[in-house]
């Protein structure tokens, strides 16, 4: 909900402009919190301190057993700034992991083309019906035969189309699930899949569709969707190097603007 | 379930991550570096540093800082890329040991041959300044200096004759350029500009310069600021690059700015302050604010209410000839007293030094980093807050304070912030009475203590060469308390205790073939009454004041140079008012200056008290005592006064007084500024010396000697160790 606000202006613009915007105050947000809830006192200290055994190691590059010393002492620094950055680690990395969830699901794959097939794979519990007892039913999608069985893993694949290219909805042996753009209110995650089980984990992973469940059917499913490259200073970049990048570019801006030692 | 389902699905999407990843720590990395490390990369492009370590082991480790110093989006890269810290800690260490070899050979290859055999693999020269050898003596005969009393009886222990004068900067450049004052042109802390009858410092020379650079209508002015060195001649450590001996130079007096040398070195007295004085400390009280004082300034510490006070901290002048100010907040509760200074908070208790504070000026777009300590004190009870000067960032140095520039770099980063200031221990603050006795008793030892820490670093990682370091606590205690005597328990008598220790320590960690050279500059006496030479000249005619002019307070102003023949300047010089070489000389050079010369000695050699003691015990004229090409630039006469008199404060700076001879009354009643013959220096050695009239230009030869090189011809000194002679 607070990524579509402040995705609005972005809407009609490519959304390469939205992934943008979103790393680079992500950068700001992450740095803010690493500054509130680490003790930077201590972490500059470190800092200077690695600093400083690095400088040891140029001073006496004469010297191996010195240097070694210095590495030694560098290696275990490193191990107290990991320590130090343990706490904002915790507390940054809920906030972290659903950005990137609701980033994935909107920006990781491409939508359901209306001309070209997406391969289905459900998967059962206890053990796969008999063929002729599976029943598909697509909604706004148009179901291709033929299924492929494979009893060992208990999955049955197919492919299928979405008519108009945006939304629509399947039911196997009745479960049933989302396909398309969907999840928000103005449908802007592309859902991958479906999962009946109640998980937390479907927070992190809002491109999984909560299926529900009647009868026998199965208990997830996954779509094999296109994954989106976009055209960065010359080169294809997926979203999460587009994210990292320009994330880190702004968290390393905000570090030297407000003076955040890390 | 879905998760593992789908991570195993999208292995061939998981390379691309993996990928990306990869692409982006080297973004990070990258940006990081040049965030970081420009100055680095900067010096090193410029090729300004002296060091000769190649690039490629340089931008691993530079890796290194930049990995350790991660800024992602969240905490949690720091974990991966920490892992690059170890890689390249490893592959630093490994590369050393695999080129240790090719560069041990290239050294042996290009150095040069010693030229007699070493009688030390190291030597170490622990310099006391000030240390006395007639207290030393007295304690040591009562027991109370073991460790100096091993050396005196195991090696060596014997005075060591200074320089005329006895004054620091004079005697460490003769110590560590082996030459006389007339060689290496330092006579005292200040310097006459002749023509304009002005004192500057005889040491450092700061300026800017301007060069024009365009086409035609199109110019652009660029100025740019130098420091330069005034001493000449060749520090003894510069000439054992040749022969593949390094150095660490810690703290010795006139190294400032430092000079290139195999090895490393951290100037010491005549470091400036950020406010371009030999140290300035800042008072805040709600009394008179921007009154200048000898050695300090008065600030305005305004009250807002019952618990909270505010005022400016004045930094480095702007391009635009302001000063540069950091906003300060005292707040006191009854819990706790903070002090706000810019964006750093830090709590105070009353009568104790905080730990050093790093503030940050801003000069236009430039950053300046200081850093300084803070002391409350009531007065007349009101707050009152004292800053210490504003001691060069060690860390982030705005001048060139070491060599190779990371080596301050280096220690602060292992020790943590020190005093970078020439003269760090606050004397001025003390004689002003802007801290009390145990404040400026902790700031000595903590200084001293940072200072330790520093020099036992350098001998752990020195095992052959050089280690010099020089400690100012022992000189600036004596200043300071040797009116309280040498009785248990008082100041001095501590300190003596201390240097001990530290010597025994030192001791400690020496291996068999290790020499110890223990030395001071000079000693100590008092000084209770202060001599006006330039008022002594008014008097007997040889000064002339403008009309209507009774005293002068500093810088001749109000002297008739049309009618004055010879003017007093710096802590012991006489100068003729010569024709052509003075701005409004007067007095022919020749014959008629060298009769002027003699009168003035003589009748300088009969000044007495009103009580009928004498108070001068040598005129020294400039030819007698200095040989070299500087020795026309040194004052004509050398004035050597008897203990317990030294130019009075006032005509050092060119004042004239309104009377001759008068108490000292200030804090400040230890000196060495008399005739250097009664304030000998200290030199105690675990190697027995050639005693016999060992003076400080023949330490320079001596160490030379003992590490298998044979003295320059220019130096004057004689070799003290392996009898003198040099196979």
């Amino acid at each position: 909900m607070v990524l579509d606000i402040l995705l609005l202006p972005f809407r009609s613009l490519p959304s390469i402009w939205g992934l943008l915007f979103i790393s680079l105050l992500t950068g700001i947000g992450m740095i803010s919190i690493f500054r509130l809830t680490s003790n930077q006192e201590k972490i500059s200290r470190l800092r200077k301190k690695m600093l400083g055994e690095i400088f040891g190691i140029l001073l006496h590059v004469s010297s191996p057993a010195t240097v070694m010393k210095f590495a030694g002492r560098l290696i275990w620094s490193n191990t107290l700034y990991l320590l130090y950055i343990i706490k904002p680690l915790l507390v940054i990395a809920i906030p972290f992991m659903l950005i990137w969830g609701q980033l994935d699901a909107r920006y990781g794959t491409d939508i359901v083309d209306q001309n070209t097939s997406v391969t289905v794979t459900v998967e059962y519990e206890d053990s796969l019906p008999e063929r002729d007892n599976i029943t598909l039913i697509g909604n706004g999608i148009e179901i291709i035969q033929p299924l492929v069985m494979v009893d060992t893993l208990r999955q049955v694949s197919f492919r299928i189309i979405l008519e108009d290219g945006t939304i629509g909805s399947l039911d196997v042996n009745g479960t049933s699930s989302t396909v398309g753009k969907t999840g928000t209110w103005n449908g802007a995650l592309i859902l991958r899949g479906f999962d009946t089980e109640n998980s937390l984990k479907r927070l992190f992973c809002p491109w999984v569709d909560k299926g529900v469940v009647s009868g026998d059917g199965p208990i997830s499913g996954w779509y094999s969707l296109k994954t989106v490259r976009y055209e960065v200073l010359g080169g294809h970049w997926s979203w999460l190097a587009v994210f990292l990048v320009f994330s880190s570019i702004s968290a390393i801006a905000g570090a030297k603007i407000f003076d955040v030692k890390v | 379930m879905y998760l593992i389902k789908s991570t195993v699905c999208r292995k061939a999407k998981d390379k691309q991550i993996l990928h990306d990843l990869v692409v982006y720590c080297l973004t990070n990395t990258f940006l990081q570096w040049i965030f970081q490390r420009e100055e680095i990369i900067i010096e090193r492009l410029q090729g300004n540093s002296k060091c000769r370590i190649p690039f490629f082991i340089i931008i691993p480790l530079l890796l290194v800082t930049a990995v350790s110093a991660y800024v992602g989006p969240g905490a949690g890269f720091g974990i991966v890329t920490s892992f690059l810290v170890i890689l390249n800690a490893v592959f630093a260490s490994m590369l050393s040991a695999l080129l240790w070899p090719i560069g041990l050979i290239i050294r042996f290859v290009k150095r040069r041959r010693r030229q007699c055999k070493q009688l030390a693999k190291r030597v170490i020269v622990l310099g006391l300044d000030g240390f006395s050898p007639q207290i030393a003596e007295i304690m040591m005969d009562s027991g109370q200096l073991p460790y100096l009393d091993t050396l005196r009886k195991n090696g060596t222990f014997c005075n060591l004759q200074t320089t005329c004068p006895g004054i620091s900067p004079v005697a460490w450049s003769s110590f560590q350029t082996g030459v006389n004052p007339g060689k290496h042109d330092i006579f005292d802390f200040l310097a006459p500009d002749r023509k304009r009858y002005l004192a500057t410092l005889s040491s450092v020379k700061t300026g800017t310069t301007t060069s024009r650079l365009g086409i035609g209508p199109f110019c652009l002015n660029r100025s740019k600021s130098f420091v330069r060195l005034l001493r000449k001649s060749r520090p003894f450590w510069t000439l054992l690059r040749k022969y593949g001996i390094r150095s660490t130079i810690l703290r010795v007096p006139i190294t400032y700015p430092p000079e290139s040398l195999d090895g490393q070195l951290l100037s010491g007295m005549c470091v400036p302050d950020l406010r371009g004085t030999q140290g300035s400390y800042t008072l805040f009280s709600e009394k008179d604010s921007g009154t200048i004082y000898a050695g300090g300034i008065r600030q305005k510490l305004s009250k807002v209410n019952e618990k909270l006070w505010t005022g400016e901290l004045p930094g480095p002048l702007k391009c635009d000839g302001e000063c540069s100010v950091i906003p300060l907040e005292l707040k006191i509760s009854e819990k706790c007293i903070t002090l706000k200074i810019g964006d750093r908070k830090i709590s105070l208790s009353e009568g104790v030094l905080s730990a050093w504070v790093e503030l940050t000026f801003k000069s236009g777009r430039k950053k300046i980093k200081a850093i300084s300590r803070f002391c409350l004190t009531t007065e007349n009870g009101c707050p009152s807050i004292y800053s210490t000067a504003l001691h060069i960032d060690p860390f982030s140095p705005s001048l060139p304070i070491s060599h190779p520039v990371y080596y301050s770099k280096y220690l602060a980063g292992l020790f943590g912030p020190f005093a970078t200031l020439g003269l760090a221990e606050d004397t001025w603050a003390l004689n002003n009475s802007a801290v009390s006795e145990n404040t400026f008793l902790d700031q000595a030892w903590s200084i001293f203590e940072e200072r330790e820490k520093m020099y036992f670093d350098a001998l752990s990682r020195t095992r052959r060469g050089l280690v010099v370091c020089v400690f100012d606590t022992s000189d600036r205690i004596q200043h300071m308390f040797w009116g309280q005597g040498t009785a248990q328990d008082t100041p001095v008598y501590n300190m003596y205790l201390r240097m001990d220790e530290l010597i025994g320590r030192t001791l400690s960690e020496m291996g068999k073939d290790d020499m110890l050279v223990v030395m001071s500059d000079h000693g100590f006496t008092s000084f209770h009454t202060c001599i006006d030479f330039n008022r002594w000249l008014l008097e007997n005619g040889y000064l002339v004041l403008k009309n209507g002019v009774e005293t002068v307070d500093t810088s001749f102003k109000g002297v008739d140079w049309s009618n004055t023949r010879a003017w007093s300047m710096g802590l012991a010089g006489i100068m003729l008012n010569i024709k052509g070489r003075e701005g409004s000389g007067i007095v022919e050079p020749g014959s008629e200056a060298e009769k002027l010369l003699s009168e003035i000695a003589d009748k300088l050699l009969l000044l007495e008290t009103d009580e009928g003691e004498r108070v001068i015990n040598a005129v020294y004229p400039a030819s007698d005592i200095y040989q070299g090409p500087y020795s026309n630039r040194a004052p004509d006469l050398v004035i050597g006064t008897k203990s317990g008199f030294r130019a009075g404060w006032g005509c050092v700076t060119g004042g004239v007084g309104s009377k001759v001879i008068y108490p000292n009354s200030r804090r400040w009643n230890g000196d060495h500024c008399h005739d250097h013959k009664l304030v000998p220096g200290t030199l105690a050695s675990n190697m027995k010396l050639d005693s016999e009239n060992a003076s400080i230009l023949d330490i320079a030869p001596t160490i030379l000697r003992v590490l298998g090189i044979r003295p320059p011809s220019y130096m004057e000194g004689k070799v003290l160790a392996g009898n003198g002679k040099i196979q």
